[in-house]
């Protein structure tokens, strides 16, 4: 059965207004109270980060505390370090004279000696070159000096090369012809202490 | 109809919006600010970490490095304590068969760029090859760090006969200070330094001539 309203039609369309409105309104209320509690779960979400943060600081504030009590190790380092470079500073192109001259004395050929002989340690590092040497010798001939040569620029002669002969001039001691020459030479890192190694004493690194 | 429905749908959008430019998005950028924040706190403590481990170790080895230091500080040490260079040189010359003619140690001078003083010495000494060779051994053994830059030798014959090498030669050795206390007003009014070579300090060498008879 048709149901009769007999009410004006004007009724009826405020009433639609009404419900209308009615509706938007609740939308727009719930729509509002998920904004907030959105804002909400947010601030939840900065302090649980700063939490998080002042527990990480607070682990860091006792570590500091506990490395605070280790200077004193920290420094017995440090002064181990500082002591050790001043020896390396003052070992730098440190020569080994002694094995210079136990080479020189091991591997001078038969018929030639030295009489004199000088060295030093160039105070400025060049490369490859840590000092120079010279000498004055006496052969009994010329050959003698070539050997000579041949002697100082041998393998077994590390420490030395660029041997150079300057003067060979033939002379006499004596009744008996000689031949004296001057020579000069480069000390190589060959000729170099280790004494670096030996003389700083290890102590294992932590 | 539809115009209500397309501003309501707009005005939704545009306070969502508003939302999150001016309540969401400030809270995120903390987020992201605190998070930096832990992450290099996180570095800081593994930082930490890492050292007290380091130190608790060196803690553990604190003998070892005292005994370190210990003989560091023999090699450079602290005064020039040429007495007891004079007294060792003097045995090892003794030990190994050579005559210590003279000895002239230069006052400590400043090395450059480096807290070393140099202490410069010019020995002569006289003896055989071998000898000559073991004293060159001992001064490298010392227990204070000598080193040698300059060797001159000539050699010559003794009435036997014996090769007899005359022996010159230039050392370094090392101390951490000055002879004498410098005190800033004495820089500033006699212009003496740390004994560097400006000074003239080094340029005073003193002679001692060996006790046991030995000629220049």
């Amino acid at each position: 059965m048709r149901p009769i309203n007999l009410l004006p039609p004007e009724v009826a369309r405020e009433r639609s207004r009404r419900r209308r409105v009615g509706g938007v309104a609740v939308a727009a209320a719930a729509y509002l109270v998920v904004l907030v509690i959105g804002v909400f779960w947010w601030n939840t979400r900065v302090g649980s980060a700063e939490d998080d943060l002042a527990v990480q600081q607070e682990a860091n504030r006792v570590l500091e505390q506990e490395l605070a009590t280790l200077t004193d190790s920290g420094s017995l380092r440090d002064t181990y370090d500082e002591k050790a470079g001043l020896v390396r500073e003052a070992l730098t192109n440190d020569v080994d004279w002694g094995i210079v001259l136990n080479d020189l004395a091991r591997l001078l050929p038969p018929r030639v000696w030295v009489e004199n002989f000088s060295g030093t340690v160039l105070p400025t590092a060049t490369p490859g070159v840590l000092g120079q040497v010279t000498f004055s010798g006496i052969g009994f001939d010329f050959p003698d000096v070539s050997a000579w040569l041949r002697a100082l620029d041998s393998e077994q002669f590390v420490g030395i090369t660029g041997s150079w002969v300057s003067t060979a001039s033939q002379g006499s001691i004596g009744d008996d012809d000689v031949v004296n020459f001057s020579s000069t030479a480069v000390l190589t890192p060959g000729a170099a202490t280790a004494r670096v190694e030996t003389l700083i004493p290890e102590v294992e690194e932590p | 109809m539809r115009r209500p429905w397309l501003v309501g749908v707009l005005a939704v959008l545009l306070v969502t919006i508003g939302w999150w430019m001016f309540l969401i998005s400030p809270r995120n950028a903390k987020i992201d600010d605190v998070r930096s924040e832990i992450a290099i706190a996180v570095d800081t403590e593994s930082r930490l970490r890492a050292q007290i481990v380091q130190l608790r170790a060196i803690q553990d080895r604190e003998v070892e490095y005292l005994a370190a230091i210990g003989q560091l500080d023999s090699l450079i040490p602290d005064r020039p304590l040429l007495e007891e260079f004079i007294e060792q040189l003097t045995v090892l010359a003794i030990e190994t068969d050579v005559e210590l003619q003279t000895i002239a140690p230069s006052l400590p001078s400043a090395a450059e760029e480096s807290d070393l003083r140099e202490i410069r010495t010019s020995i002569q000494i006289e003896g055989e090859f071998f000898e000559v060779l073991g004293f060159l051994f001992g001064l490298n053994d010392m227990e204070r760090l000598v080193r040698v830059d300059t060797v001159a030798l000539s050699s010559s014959s003794d009435d036997l006969g014996e090769t007899i090498l005359a022996v010159s030669l230039e050392l370094r050795m090392f101390t951490l200070a000055d002879l004498l206390p410098v005190s800033d007003d004495l820089v500033s009014a006699d212009g003496l330094g740390d004994g560097g070579p400006e000074d003239g300090l080094d340029e005073d060498t003193s002679d001692f001539e060996a006790s046991d008879g030995g000629t220049p």
